[in-house]
């Protein structure tokens, strides 16, 4: 294991790239150092689109004594931090339709989408959950993923590509986009101040910098009584947006998170792009930067070709996803799956390498909840979701295990209980997460 | 004077109207309600009646008397909400603000799509990730300027002389600064608070930019406010004229009002029908305005799909990325030129020319092209090319890599042209085929088993699969065929309709479509979804289209003349009925 270190150096996606680590401790109220302290709890929610091969996925038998099934084959030496749920539903929509999108909009929230809207009736969990353990970081949550939006035409079904494209939304149920480019994530999040700068220089301009965003803020919250009402909500997102920006440069005290000095290199490729997130986020946890993250690989219904893995596979992903349980079809899934639980495992790997302040490994101390849209390709069906959990959010869940459930709860059910673990006091969450997932905590 | 009119019922009351199936259960059923917002309403006798909506005249008065009366429903602008820049117009708007060659969208998250377009405001939120972005990209966009300080620009906003000259100089500048950023004109008292940020900075020269910072981050700029002085009022009221000036600028140059256009918003008179009509014309006619057939072309007939096209080279040896932008080149002057020209809407169908350079010309079997650049050609001697059908974007779009779809190209037909999208497939029966026991069969032969297969698919496939198979004489790069991997191409089809209407090829189709009156209502609807940056009602498509032209006499250019120079673009709400 490899202990966060100002001399450690950490590789960045195949891209030939080496990051400085901050000193993890560094980062933590003067207070704190040098005394036993909790770790930080961290949440990831990783969304794939498309479902899984089911009979590859769930394993034979309940308990503590699985052996992984060909997909989860990837992340056997994190078997004991890997738990797996099996009988869980997703939220789905009401008329049948839009199964891609309603999957992909309720996959985090618990929530059908609405047709004519886009906007969501409630947050997610991800959200939820920064609202606590994200108030102490200087971003409070990052929203990453691995596909942009179409250029043209029509989401799923006719719903608004705000559902397909976002996982994550806000308190007010605003779609939070992703940062998709590793560069871009850098500009505008790891990069941090010019080293060259003092603290007292930083902290002056920090305060230069606020006191232009009183202007604009001001500004913008005595335009609302001249606005009409559906536009004052337009205005109100600008304004929780920049009081974000406001909070941020409160936290510059002389010391501010800076996560690494070089920037990524251009990405080739899909393993290299996915690669190279995931080193992202384990280095923004690592310098404390962000405590919660949500990962889209894929926009509902993405059709990304995969024939970088496999020549073979000349159509889209969400074209082959209709099987019609047709041996070929399934083939080339299974190769899709398999490469994308590969890459959840190299994710795996870098938190599992870090150590924590207190000793450790930062996958243990965190949380990653792993499903996506719909079960499967073929069926569109919502219920006998594909649900992993990795780490164990601090020693609150005993991971290692295969829960299986009859009577089919909810992923709200389930993020109830993942709140509940991080410490976030949450009782009901969605439209029926009425109570926490029993024998998990 | 558009609006003084009287109002022709151009859609007899229970019209043979086709219905398609807009929902799962409609696949199955033989007949179900048309698409949400697109079918015509039939007029009672009393909407029939003469009413003009009111003139837009005197420029000023009270717009709810003006726009009121029998017609109060018609002239319902409808619940338009606040928009914010999207990205093109960001960094088109800086382009032309600042003169910078920067483009800091490229940085910020994509816009998502809705009703197929970048521009609709209910689809344009802001998260703390755009905030961010904002933030950092108005720093780098003032620090620019200041690198630039031998530009007009610069010249133009920093005027004085801020560490000699103190607070003057300082409101000065930011009182234009402001003003062209936010456009339209800020008072003293406005730009006060920037004002005093400028000594707070260490230097004036810092504070300054500190203050220029601020303007470009300020909600006033990354949104287009409209004010409504009566928020919850139900009654419409006319724009000021700098937000007229600055819908007319976005729809037309997807960007800020230029000199001229500020000149006339500034001058008081814009809401006059002349003056409006004046900007109008100038700006169709100005380079501005290939921004706006640009993204009509991108979306409406969706050529931005072809950056994400991919093509084995050594199947289709044309298949290169200059061929790929010729193709996605020649859509984009295709609608320049009905914009710029009156032709009627359905000569989009039947078009005798085209816009091609060599490489294209080559695809097409078209000889006397040279160059690289795409160029007017007469195609009156080639009678398989003219028109949307027949361009290579439309077929490549809709085309698989190895193979075409005729599925695909029926159902852009259907929802692209025709607005009437079929539903996507039902679980469990999405067709395969490629499937091995359909060996040896026709793509045609195959696409029939399919719908025979099972009756919940035939439904819609009866009306997407044989548009598509008419198109069969073009491969999945456009080229043109008379045979395929199976034999002689059979290119029968037919066009789904009360009657349906039996034609073979794609030059017959394409004058069933012209002639078809839902291609030129389709048409109004995409450009008005986009001009207004959300649905319009039927009401609102309805009154454009009357005020556009005598059916199959509307243009591209009429209906963007109708739709400026009638209510919904000139008034808004703030109250009242949401979507």
């Amino acid at each position: 294991m490899r202990r966060a270190g100002p001399s450690r150096r950490a590789f960045i996606g195949g891209a030939s790239l080496t990051l400085c680590l901050p000193v993890l401790e560094a980062l933590l109220p003067r207070a704190a150092r040098g005394q036993a302290v909790a770790a930080p709890r961290r949440f990831i929610g990783y969304f794939v689109p498309s479902g899984m091969v089911m009979q590859d996925w769930t394993p034979a038998i309940a308990g503590s004594d699985w052996e992984p099934p060909l997909l989860l084959e990837p992340l056997q030496p994190y078997q004991n931090l890997t738990t797996v749920l099996t009988g869980l539903r997703n939220t789905k929509q009401e008329d049948n339709l839009g199964d891609h999108a309603g999957g992909t909009g309720a996959f985090l929230t618990g929530r059908t989408v609405p047709r004519n809207q886009s906007v969501m009736g409630g947050p997610s969990i991800d959200q939820v959950i920064a609202q606590y353990i994200g108030a102490e970081t200087a971003v409070p949550s990052l929203q990453l993923g691995g596909e942009g939006g179409d250029a043209a035409g029509s989401c799923d079904s006719g719903y608004p590509c705000a559902f397909a494209n976002q996982i994550s939304f806000s308190q007010a149920g605003v779609p939070l986009p992703k940062l998709t480019d590793p560069q871009q994530v850098f500009a505008n999040f790891v990069a941090g101040p010019d080293p060259e700068l003092s603290s007292a220089e930083l902290q002056r301009r920090a305060a230069l910098e606020l006191s232009a965003l009183d202007v604009i803020l001001e500004e913008a919250a005595a335009l609302q009584p001249k606005l009409s009402t559906r536009d004052r909500a337009k205005l109100d997102q600008y304004l929780e947006s920049f009081r974000g920006v406001e909070r941020r440069l409160q936290r510059v005290d002389g010391e501010p998170a800076r996560c690494a000095a070089v920037a990524p290199l251009p990405v080739e490729g899909d393993t290299q792009l996915i690669q190279t997130m995931s080193d992202l986020m384990a280095l923004t946890f690592s310098c404390d930067l962000t405590r919660v993250i949500s990962f889209q690989w894929g926009n509902a219904a993405s059709n990304r070709s995969y024939a970088f893995e496999d020549p073979q596979i000349v159509d889209g992903h969400h074209n082959i996803s209709h099987h019609q349980s047709l041996p070929e079809k399934l083939a080339q899934l299974r190769t899709i799956d398999h490469w994308q639980v590969t890459q959840l495992a190299y994710l795996a790997g870098k938190l599992a390498e870090v150590e924590d302040v207190n000793g450790k490994s930062m996958l243990e101390n965190s949380l990653l909840f792993f499903s996506s849209d719909i079960s499967d390709g073929d069926k569109h069906n919502h219920d006998d979701m594909p649900v992993l959990l990795l780490g164990q959010g601090g020693g609150a869940i005993s991971s290692g295990q295969h829960i299986v459930y009859d009577d089919q709860p909810w992923f709200a059910n389930l993020f109830v209980s993942l709140a509940q673990a991080l410490d976030v006091p949450l009782e009901t969450f969605g439209e029926n997460g009425d109570d926490p997932l029993e024998g998990l905590l | 004077m558009f609006l003084r009119r009287v109002v022709v019922c151009r859609w007899p009351a229970g019209a043979a109207l086709l219905l398609f199936c807009s929902s799962l259960a409609g696949c199955a059923a033989d007949d179900t309600p048309g698409h949400e917002g697109t079918e015509p309403r039939a007029r009672d006798a009393g909407a029939d009646a003469a009413h003009g909506v009111g003139s837009f005249e005197d420029g000023g008065g009270d717009a709810a008397a003006s726009v009121g009366g029998s017609a109060s429903v018609l002239a319902d602008p409808g619940p338009l909400l606040l928009r914010r820049l999207n990205r093109t117009q960001y960094d088109n708007t800086v382009r032309d603000l600042l003169g910078t060659e920067l483009t800091p969208a490229d940085d910020f998250p994509v816009d998502d799509l809705q009703f197929g377009f970048d521009n609709i405001g209910q689809a344009l939120n802001v998260s703390p990730l755009h905030a961010e972005a904002y933030w950092r990209a108005a720093g780098r966009l003032v620090d620019d300027l200041f690198a630039r300080s031998g530009s007009d620009e610069y010249a133009h906003f920093i005027s004085c002389d801020v560490a000699a000259r103190g607070d003057d100089c300082a409101e000065s500048i930011l009182v234009e600064f402001a003003g062209r950023a936010f456009r339209r004109p800020v008072s003293s008292a406005e730009v006060a608070p920037y004002v005093a940020l400028v000594q707070r900075g260490q230097t004036p020269g810092e504070g300054l930019r500190t203050a220029l910072r601020a303007v470009l981050a300020s909600a006033n700029f990354l949104f287009r406010i409209e004010r409504d002085e009566q928020p919850d009022a139900t009654a419409a009221h006319l724009l000021s004229g700098h937000e007229l000036a600055t819908r007319l600028s976005y729809l037309l140059t997807n960007s800020t009002p230029d000199d001229e256009l500020w000149a006339a918003a500034e001058a008081g008179q814009l809401q006059q029908d002349a003056v409006l009509g004046e900007q109008l014309e100038r700006l169709l006619g100005s380079v501005g305005v290939t921004a706006f057939t640009a993204d009509l072309a991108g979306m409406w007939l969706e050529a931005r799909k072809l950056e994400g096209v991919e093509r084995d080279s050594d199947l289709f040896e044309q298949w290169d990325s200059e061929l790929q932008r010729a193709m996605q080149g020649e859509v984009e002057y295709f609608v320049w030129e009905f914009l710029r020209n009156e032709r009627p809407l359905g000569e989009m169908l039947t078009a005798d020319y085209g816009f091609l350079n060599e490489s294209l010309a080559d695809l097409y079997g078209v000889s006397g092209v040279s160059g690289q650049v795409l160029q007017r050609v007469d195609l009156r001697d080639v009678p398989e090319r003219g028109g949307l059908l027949t361009q290579a974007s439309f077929l490549t779009i809709t085309s698989h890599p190895l193979r075409t779809s005729p599925v695909a190209r029926g159902r852009w037909v259907l929802s692209q042209l025709l607005c009437a999208p079929p539903p996507p497939p039902p679980p469990e029966v999405n067709p395969n085929l490629d499937a091995p026991d359909l060996a040896g069969l026709t793509l045609r032969e195959r696409l029939e088993q399919h719908r025979q297969a099972g009756s919940t698919c035939n439904a819609c496939h009866a009306w997407m699969d044989p548009i598509g198979l008419g198109l069969e004489n073009y491969d999945s790069i456009g080229a043109y065929r008379t045979q395929d991997e199976y034999g002689e191409i059979d290119a029968s089809g037919e066009l789904p309709g009360d009657p349906p209407q039996a034609f073979s090829g794609a030059s017959e189709l394409a004058q069933l479509i012209a002639a078809d009156p839902r291609f030129e209502r389709c048409a109004g609807q995409q450009l008005i979804t986009y001009g207004l940056g959300m649905k319009p009602s039927a009401e609102q498509l309805d009154e454009v289209l009357e005020a556009a032209g005598q059916p199959g006499e509307v243009t591209l250019r009429s209906v963007v003349r109708a739709l400026v120079m009638g209510p919904a673009f000139r008034t808004r709400r703030g109250g009242g009925r949401e979507p």
